[in-house]
């Protein structure tokens, strides 16, 4: 027997409880990783990228879908409260609750009549409409700018914290290659200290 | 019968007695003094924690045993920081504490009476009917409010309130009736006040200032999950001082947000409704807006640089002309220009077809050079609106041939005359005006005998035409396909694959302003019953970074005339969309933006070091794979500043889209006034 349309949707809307929407994922995360990733916290039934088709949208993002509901929240409850890092360190994963609009294939909400109508250009709110066109466009625009600011901002603190790791590397390789050079035993002896911490 | 201490210096004093009950060593009492402060049973109190936000709790129970020393028995209060990790998402008010319930660890600790700081006002702003309501004088003298229990044992939170709660009495627990009067505040208190001061500037005299005060407190204080907070502080300070582009996304939606609410003090906008770690984030908002009164001018001048040295950005300039009171040239220019724009919008509704063509240019980068020449040109004719009028729309209209095969550059004049005579200026009625136009150019002067025409051949065309064509119509599935599109003897490609192939061929068109609960079958009905072409339409995904209140759908048509049709149609018209209920919205289309050929783009966040060294397996394998961090290593703190940014993120794009509804909202009004016209 088909399901009515409002038990498709509700069953849908069961799918969306149970699942977790995770984005700052590396481009090299793979279903594999993702699912061994949260496998840790319980059993991962489905993983779906969200494509992403423009140059100008630069989220890597999956929907996880979990076999319960609760499974889905302790998990975001984790990962807010500690930060995952899946393929890669230091930048962490951010794990959200999915919503219904994130989903690829949706079914119909509820038998709906849609109703359209191209507007008399003499009807008063034409200019509206074409007001709330062009702000639609310019709102379009101000978004993509804000991407891109966005990123500069990831880009930034990238290479800070690069340059902070190259820095600090550098200076324990120093440490430790001075420990194994004769010169700094030989200044310990002759201080009277002990060189290693036991 | 009062008690007077030997130790004058503490400047403490028991007041009055209790019954000694059980326990005959131990002398309780109801109240006492100290350091001029009267502190009773029952009343909450700072507890002095080193370094960090005071404990807040409730006395109740203090004594003096035989040696002399005094106690105290606290109740506690908790802090949404403290219990972060129970709380999850869960909204807390900016003042809010927690009143710890359940037996065991946190409940109550009993402490020596010398570690009380202060006095603390907390007031109980439960619904509950035992609960004296609080006025909204106590409100604002408050310290802190709850409303709700935590319970230490099972971690939950509720805010219904049992007869006992924690071994207290309820009446203990709700605001003491208003015949009695709590103590008046203490110096402390007010110490705290005045500290904070000193990052405030100077107009902070609302109602949110004494609520904000102690969330200021927690503001300073070492978080325990933030391990590297001071090189966070520092950071911030970098960000405000010498990081502009930083500033300018701030900047942005802090003077949007001005735009939207000039009343409230911009420091406050952010302030309400915040789980704890987003504090920091705060902090750095009001640094930032602390900063921006001295280097204003700096920011100012950097959306004007921008505009300067890329013509792109039509949302640059939108934002200079309406914030910036700036007299520079340049600015008048860009905001002329920008009036130009607005001024054609006013006058026909032809120009979104220019408007759509500038933002094309400016936003998806192809054909810049021609484009931003003719706007370039533009700029110089600004100087009467009735000059504009002709000449730019000239312009402008030259660019649409660009667009259109089949209408050719007479369309220029039409255009304009059906501008001047009449307002309806549909895409057929040009086209049949066009080619008469054409025949009747020769002799007669263009403008005189197309408006002789027009008159009746719009009345032609509209007793028949305008009924049907602007009369709503259902849309349901549409007939079959004819065709199968065009072929059933092959496999439909994966919709990628057809994605990039329509991109270069010309034929997808991406759609706004859909509502979202439209699937991509419906969006192909509509483009069938309103333009009757065949599409493959697919809804676009949500993500956190994209619009919340429509949809946007990608339509892949069969030619790259069908799109262009497609465009011209919905720029020059409007095509009013509704899902049933009232609300009509109309329908934008634009060129599909560039679509992305590789799928490794550049990802920040992930470092490497080169080690020359060999790296055993081990160190391989661990990196493929996930892991929490251990709190006390260095990519641990990496990663918290991470999170900062992107809670930082969230917040901007919260606001950038808050405020991009509200002006949608304006917009919209103007709308909803409007009903289905029966033709």
């Amino acid at each position: 027997m088909e399901p009515s349309v409002e038990e498709k949707y509700a069953e849908f809307e069961q799918r969306v409880k149970r699942t977790i929407y995770i984005d700052n994922l590396s481009p090299q995360v793979t279903e594999e990783v993702l699912k061994k990733a949260l496998n840790q916290f319980g059993n991962v039934k489905d993983v779906e990228f969200i494509p992403t088709y423009f140059k100008s949208c630069k989220v890597n993002a999956a929907l996880v879908e979990m076999e319960s509901v609760k499974q889905a929240e302790d998990i975001i409850l984790e990962m807010s409260d500690s930060p995952l890092m899946i393929s890669g360190m230091p930048r962490p994963v951010r794990a959200l609750k999915a919503q219904a609009e994130m989903f690829d294939e949706r079914p119909k909400k509820q038998q709906k009549r849609i109703v359209c109508y191209w507007m008399d250009p003499s009807h008063q709110n034409f200019e509206v409409a074409n007001k709330i066109k062009t702000l639609v466009k310019k709102h379009a625009a101000e978004a993509a700018f804000l991407m891109e600011q966005q990123e500069l901002e990831e880009q930034k603190l990238h290479n800070q914290q690069l340059e902070t790791l190259k820095v600090n590397h550098r200076k324990y390789e120093l440490i430790v290659g001075a420990e194994k050079e004769e010169s700094v035993k030989k200044l310990a002896t002759r201080y009277g200290t002990k060189l290693s911490d036991y | 019968m009062e008690k007077v201490d030997e130790n004058a210096s503490l400047d403490f004093k028991w007041l009055k007695k209790r019954d000694v009950g059980k326990c005959k060593e131990l002398q309780f009492y109801e109240s006492f003094i100290l350091y001029g402060v009267k502190y009773m049973l029952y009343d909450c109190v700072y507890m002095y924690k080193s370094l960090r936000v005071p404990y807040i709790g409730k006395l109740i129970n203090m004594w003096e045993c035989p040696d002399k020393t005094r106690k105290v028995e606290v109740h506690w209060f908790l802090h949404p920081e403290e219990i972060s990790k129970w709380l999850g998402n869960t909204i807390t008010l900016e003042n809010e504490i927690l009143f710890a319930i359940g037996e065991g660890l946190g409940l109550a600790n009993i402490n020596p009476l010398e570690a009380i700081v202060g006095l603390c006002h907390v007031v109980c702003t439960s619904k509950d009917n035992r609960n004296p309501q609080p006025s909204d004088d106590q409100l604002k003298e408050a310290d802190y409010i709850f409303y709700r229990t935590f319970n230490v044992q099972s971690h939950a939170i509720s805010d219904k309130m049992d007869d006992k709660v924690g071994g207290l009495e309820i009446k203990c627990i709700f605001n003491r009736e208003k015949s009695e009067k709590l103590s008046p505040l203490l110096e402390s208190t007010s110490v705290a006040k005045e500290e904070n001061q000193n990052i405030f500037t100077s107009n902070d005299t609302q109602q949110l200032l004494t609520k904000s005060i102690p969330y200021k407190l927690k503001d300073h204080a070492k978080e325990p999950q933030n391990k590297d907070n001071p090189s966070l502080l520092n950071r911030n300070t970098n960000f405000t001082g010498t990081d502009e582009s930083q500033d300018r996304p701030m900047k942005k939606i802090n003077s949007g947000v001005k735009c939207v609410e000039p009343g409230v003090s911009r420091r406050f906008e952010k302030m309400t409704d915040m789980p704890s770690m987003k504090s920091m984030a705060d902090k750095v908002d009001i640094r930032e807006r602390n900063k921006r009164p001295a280097g204003s001018e700096k920011l100012y001048h950097q959306p004007l640089k921008k505009l300067k040295s890329d013509d792109k950005n039509p949302p640059q300039e939108k934002r200079v002309e309406l914030k910036v009171a700036h007299d520079s040239k340049r600015f008048k220019e860009i905001s002329t220009k920008k009036l130009a724009v607005d001024s054609k919008l006013r006058n026909e509704g032809k120009s979104p077809a220019d408007v759509n063509n500038i933002k094309a240019s400016g936003t998806y980068g192809t054909n810049q050079e021609p484009r931003n020449s003719k706007i370039s040109a533009k700029v110089p004719s600004d100087d009467l609106e009735g000059k504009i009028f002709k000449k730019t729309r000239d312009e402008g209209s030259f660019k649409v041939p660009d667009n259109k095969m089949d209408i050719n550059t007479h369309v220029g004049d039409s255009v304009a005359v059906c501008k001047g005579k009449s307002k309806s200026g549909t895409a057929l009625d040009i086209i049949g005006n066009n080619k008469e136009a054409k025949v009747h150019n020769a002799g007669e002067s263009k403008k005189e005998a197309s408006a002789n025409r027009l008159p009746k051949v719009s009345a032609i065309l509209t007793d028949k035409d305008k009924e049907n064509m602007y009369r709503e119509f259902v849309v349901k599935r549409k007939p079959p396909r004819p065709n199968a599109e065009s072929s059933g003897w092959f496999m439909p490609l994966p919709w990628e694959e057809r994605l990039k192939n329509a991109y270069n061929k010309g034929t997808a068109v991406l759609l706004y302003n859909l509502d979202p609960d439209y699937s991509s079958s419906e969006v192909e009905d509509i483009i069938w019953y309103a333009f009757k072409e065949m599409c493959v339409a697919k809804i676009l995904q949500h993500t956190p970074v994209s619009r919340p209140h429509y949809a946007q759908a990608l339509v892949l048509l069969e030619t790259k005339q069908a799109a262009e049709r497609v465009l011209t149609k919905l720029d020059e018209q409007c095509l009013m969309l509704s899902n049933g209920s009232q609300i009509f919205m109309p329908l934008v289309g634009t060129p599909c933006p560039p679509i992305s050929k590789e799928k490794n783009f550049k990802f920040f966040g992930h470092l490497a070091i080169d080690k020359p060294r060999l790296k055993n397996q081990h160190e391989n394998e661990a990196v493929s794979t996930s892991h929490f961090p251990q709190p006390n290593t260095i990519e641990y703190d990496m990663a918290m500043e991470w999170c900062f940014l992107q809670l930082k993120s969230v917040k901007w794009w919260d606001t950038f889209y808050k405020h991009q509804g509200t002006e949608l909202e304006n917009l919209e009004k103007g709308l909803k006034k409007q009903c289905i016209k029966d033709s």
